[in-house]
């Protein structure tokens, strides 16, 4: 199992507009790390960097030994991380069973093994099981969400990338998504988390970012975070950058 | 041998030098200025760049026949005392594309200095550039565009040597009145060519009061599938199918009505010369034979002692034998000597007069002339036109029987056994 | 009107519908995986078609047109994905954006550069390679042996590439490229190879039109223009994306053709797929298959 870190990272879209400024984060093997901030802070970028959708334009990214950042997504993708994007990841005109195929590209040659990964996560969904040749169109948001998480867990990543993964659901479908990531962690993958629904994301995560205008503001195990989230959530939730409070009143770093 | 090329040398860079000073004329020791005749063909694509090609080689050889068989122009001849003058040719490329028809012409005449302009293939590319002719006033010739509205439209500057509209109408309906036929069927291109042929055609007839019942339709020269059309003209059985397509339409129609067994049954006439090109027989094979089809010229059609010197100094210069556009504009080029000759003068203007007045000889007998007569006969001469048929697959076109007219026929239709 | 005659006109119109077919489904597939036109569909027919022309004429005789046709379809393909490869993935500035207008260019160029490159090579004349077969009498009609072997070609490669796609690892990875670009490249999928292999696939069948055509229609330096209108014709006829839409399409349009050239004028022939298509798309605006919208 590796660890991945994010060193010094500078990134952006446009020339000249950098969204991350210089971030640095490390997400260890087998456990949940959850990235918090407002928005625009940079979280899903970070995520797209990782995953190679994004070249930095300074900084390293390792994973494990290697350094990534030259690699593209397909090929990264073979050394065990896995990104489940915000938006839709499935593919409206196929079934369940082959968006699930699809997930387990990487891993094709393999027949015996890939039928036992498929076994393996209808067992892990098993809302998934009755629907296999089901059309994706016809699913709900929230069975849309769990199969974009299955797909990616077909080919037992040892890095997960997790962007927004409740954004719009139902409270209920929300908590089953996030025990299916404490269930990846228990399964030995590492979670990277984004998360808006702060929270939640915290509950279950082992160490947490704070982040804010593409820099780390604040950073430790979820129990250093406990004290003051509720206003954390609430800054985030008005929309007020919580960083330049924060430096107001002195309490981070 | 190295001393005479050392005096030529030095001689030619006096003259070099002399020109370069400008002072060849005002001195008045060099030989007097070549008169310049202008070839405006297409050359590079879009146009039909053989067909350039073949004009060019027949201006070539024009030139040569003015500088050495005639001698130069003027110099005594008809009573002309202006010094014998040798002929130069400027060549420019149409592309067959109007604006670069009107700036070839343009420079022809401003920069070359050109007494007379030939070698037009493309009409759209002629129809533009005519005006520019009486702009300028200098004789333009058409010397294969076919266009009714080139002489039509009775432009001051501007003659033709080419079949037009009437001369093929006239020479298929005496073709179908030889052979009995009266129910005749014609798939013709939606151009100004294919349209134009149905009009003459049927205006013929009805001026002429032929026993012909004409069923003539008209197609997109753009489709490439014309079965439709011709399973209907099969169903309704006529004596003879009229090709007018032009390029691909004109193999495909053929192609086509071979496939549904309408060809060569039914006789079909190509209604211009395109099986004399080498591409007829790899484009068709066994397909091609017994089509039927206007050609403007054949070995055996009587030339004059004009078209014999250029039959025989082609083969010669060219390795090849001379066909239609050779002759053709073989003949422009020496018919504007001719009309330089007879008006004793280079001035452009006295050249569209003489041509109007003059009777000249070209590579065909007869002598062509150019009279102000009406609609599109203004300004125009036509050569015969002659109809052949393939009677045998791989066939060269001198080989192939004349079936009309009647006074140079060598064979009879044959129909498939 | 005579019934074996309307009979003639619907087997003709039905020959040629299936091989517009080939046109519209290549171009309708590359559409669907890569989100943009290819304007020179009908230059890589017209490759297609001398390539053909020139492997039965120079190399391997009027007899193994069968062997000749594979490899006329192989050259157009590899010759696609190098275009792909060196011109077209550009467009695709990171790993998810697309330049559009760049497409667009793109292939504009190439159709003045293909087609200037064909008169430079072969000149402005028509080519014809011998027909492959003799006619074929069908029913009431008989119809030219090219023909029935284009037909038969078309359907063959049409149900070869349905196989691929519905039934293949590569047909998936391509499905899932169309579908959803991103859930693709998070499934590990190498882009630019699909990418690649798509255009290739897509030019692919428009070559082996192109190939299967040259004794019908000639090959000649414009011979694609047509094609390409024809294609995009089906294509708003069929729905944008939709292959099935492309198939149906082929065959209405032909069939539209043929029965218009006879019933109405032939002045207008290709007047008549636009009718068919204004009708259409006053009735049905997103085609006959087509969808309101597709995911990006």
């Amino acid at each position: 199992m590796e660890t991945l870190v994010v060193d010094r990272v500078v990134a952006g879209y446009h020339e000249g507009i950098d969204i991350l400024n210089g971030l640095s984060l490390t997400a260890r093997p087998r456990s949940i790390t959850a990235v918090i901030g407002p928005n625009g802070a940079g979280k899903s970028t970070l995520l797209r960097v990782v995953f190679g959708l994004l070249a930095p334009r300074a900084g390293r990214v390792a994973f494990g030994e290697r350094a990534i950042q030259g690699l593209r997504p397909d090929e990264r993708k073979r050394l065990g991380i896995a990104y489940v994007p915000q938006g839709p990841s499935t593919f409206p005109h196929m079934t369940v069973d082959e968006t699930l195929l699809v997930g387990g590209w990487t891993i094709r040659h393999d027949r015996a093994g890939l039928r036992r990964r498929l076994a393996h996560v209808y067992e892990l969904f098993p809302a998934l099981a009755g629907l296999r040749r089901v059309r994706t169109t016809v699913l709900s948001g929230g069975q849309l969400r769990m199969l974009s998480l299955a797909k990616e867990l077909v080919v037992m990543p040892s890095l997960l990338l997790v962007d927004e993964p409740t954004a719009g659901l139902a409270p209920r479908v929300a908590g089953e998504v996030y025990e299916l990531l404490v269930r990846s962690r228990e399964l030995g993958i590492g979670v990277l988390l984004v998360d808006q629904n702060i929270t939640e994301a915290v509950g279950i995560a082992d160490y947490v970012y704070l982040i804010g205008t593409g820099r780390v503001q604040r950073e430790g195990p979820r129990g250093a975070f406990a004290a003051d989230l509720g206003e954390i959530v609430r800054e985030s939730l008005v929309g007020v950058d919580p960083t330049g409070h924060a430096r107001e009143r002195g309490g981070w770093r | 041998m190295k001393a005479a090329m050392g005096r030529g040398g030095v001689a030619a860079l006096t003259v070099a030098m002399a020109l370069a000073l400008g002072v060849a004329t005002s001195v008045g020791w060099a030989a007097p200025a070549p008169v310049t005749l202008g070839v405006l063909t297409p050359l590079s694509p879009p146009g039909d760049t053989s067909a350039g090609q073949l004009i060019v080689r027949g201006a070539e050889l024009g030139v040569q026949y003015i500088n050495t068989a005639m001698g130069g122009l003027f110099g005594g001849k008809n009573g002309c005392t202006l010094p014998a003058t040798p002929v130069r040719l400027a060549v420019e490329d149409s592309s067959g594309v109007p604006e670069r028809a009107v700036a070839g012409f343009r420079r022809l005449v401003t920069e070359d200095h050109a007494v007379g302009v030939f070698g037009a293939f493309h009409s759209s590319a002629m129809l533009a550039a005519a005006p520019l002719a009486d702009e300028f006033m200098v004789p333009y010739i058409s010397t294969q565009a076919s266009a009714a509205d080139i002489t039509r439209k009775h432009f001051a500057a501007v003659f033709r040597t080419h079949p037009i509209d009437p001369d093929r109408a006239a020479t298929w309906l005496g073709f179908i009145q030889a052979q009995g036929w009266h129910r005749v069927a014609m798939l013709a291109e939606n151009t100004d060519y294919g349209i134009g042929l149905v009009e003459a055609t049927k205006a013929l007839i009805a001026q002429k009061k032929m026993n012909v019942a004409l069923d003539a339709v008209i197609f997109d020269r753009t489709s490439s599938d014309l079965t439709p059309q011709l399973l209907k003209f099969k169903a309704a059985r006529p004596d003879l199918l009229i090709n007018v397509g032009v390029g691909t339409p004109a193999y495909l129609i053929i192609k086509q009505a071979h496939d549904i067994g309408l060809f060569p049954q039914t006789p079909m006439l190509g209604s211009y010369d395109f099986p004399v090109r080498a591409e007829y027989w790899k484009n068709l094979g066994p397909t091609g034979v017994y089509l039927t089809f206007i050609s403007y010229y054949h070995p055996r059609m009587a030339l004059s002692p004009l078209g014999k010197w250029a039959a025989v100094e082609y083969a010669k210069r060219y390795h090849d034998t001379a066909i239609y556009s050779n002759l053709n504009a073989f003949g422009d080029a020496v018919i504007l000597a001719e009309a330089m000759s007879q008006a004793c003068s280079r001035d452009p203007r006295k050249v569209i007069a003489a041509l109007e007045r003059g009777r000249f000889d070209t590579w065909i007998g007869g002598g062509a002339t150019f009279p102000r007569a009406d609609g599109v006969l203004w300004h125009q001469w036509s050569p015969p036109l002659v109809i052949l048929q393939y009677t045998q697959a791989e066939q060269t076109y001198d080989q192939a029987p004349i079936l009309y007219p009647p006074s140079m026929k060598t064979g009879t239709y044959q129909a498939p056994r | 009107m005579d019934p074996t005659l309307l009979t003639q006109y619907v087997l003709a119109g039905l020959v040629i519908g299936g091989i517009y077919c080939l046109m519209a489904v290549g171009i309708t597939f590359i559409y669907s995986v890569m989100k943009m036109i290819n304007w020179a569909m009908g230059e890589f027919y017209m490759i297609g078609g001398y390539v053909q022309y020139v492997l039965i004429t120079a190399w391997l005789g009027p007899q193994r047109w069968a062997l000749a046709l594979p490899l006329a379809v192989l050259t157009v393909a590899a010759l696609g994905m190098l275009v792909q490869r060196l011109l077209l993935q550009p467009m695709f500035a990171g790993q998810l954006e697309r330049l559009d207008e760049y497409a667009t260019i793109v292939t504009i160029s190439l159709t003045v550069l293909f087609r200037n490159l064909a008169v430079v090579l072969f000149g402005p004349y028509q080519f014809s390679p011998r027909d492959y077969a003799p006619p074929v009498q069908l029913g009431p009609l008989p119809i030219n042996g090219s023909r029935v072997v284009a037909f038969l070609g078309a359907a063959v490669l049409l149900g070869l590439f349905a196989l691929v796609v519905r039934r293949t690892w590569l047909g998936l990875a391509l499905r899932s490229v169309a579908q959803n670009r991103l859930g693709a490249l998070a499934a590990g999928i190498n882009l630019s190879r699909i990418d690649m292999l798509a255009f290739g696939i897509g030019v692919g069948l428009a070559g082996a039109a192109g190939a299967l055509l040259a004794p019908v229609f000639l090959v000649y330096p414009e011979s694609g223009a047509l094609s390409t209108v024809k294609g995009f014709e089906i294509i708003v006829i069929g729905g944008l994306g939709s292959l099935p839409g492309s198939i149906v399409g082929g065959f209405l349009l032909g069939l539209v053709e043929s029965l218009g050239s006879v019933l109405i004028s032939p002045s207008f022939r290709d007047v008549y797929g636009f009718g068919l298509l204004l009708l259409l798309l006053a009735l049905r605006p997103t085609g006959l298959w087509g969808e309101q919208a597709r995911e990006a």
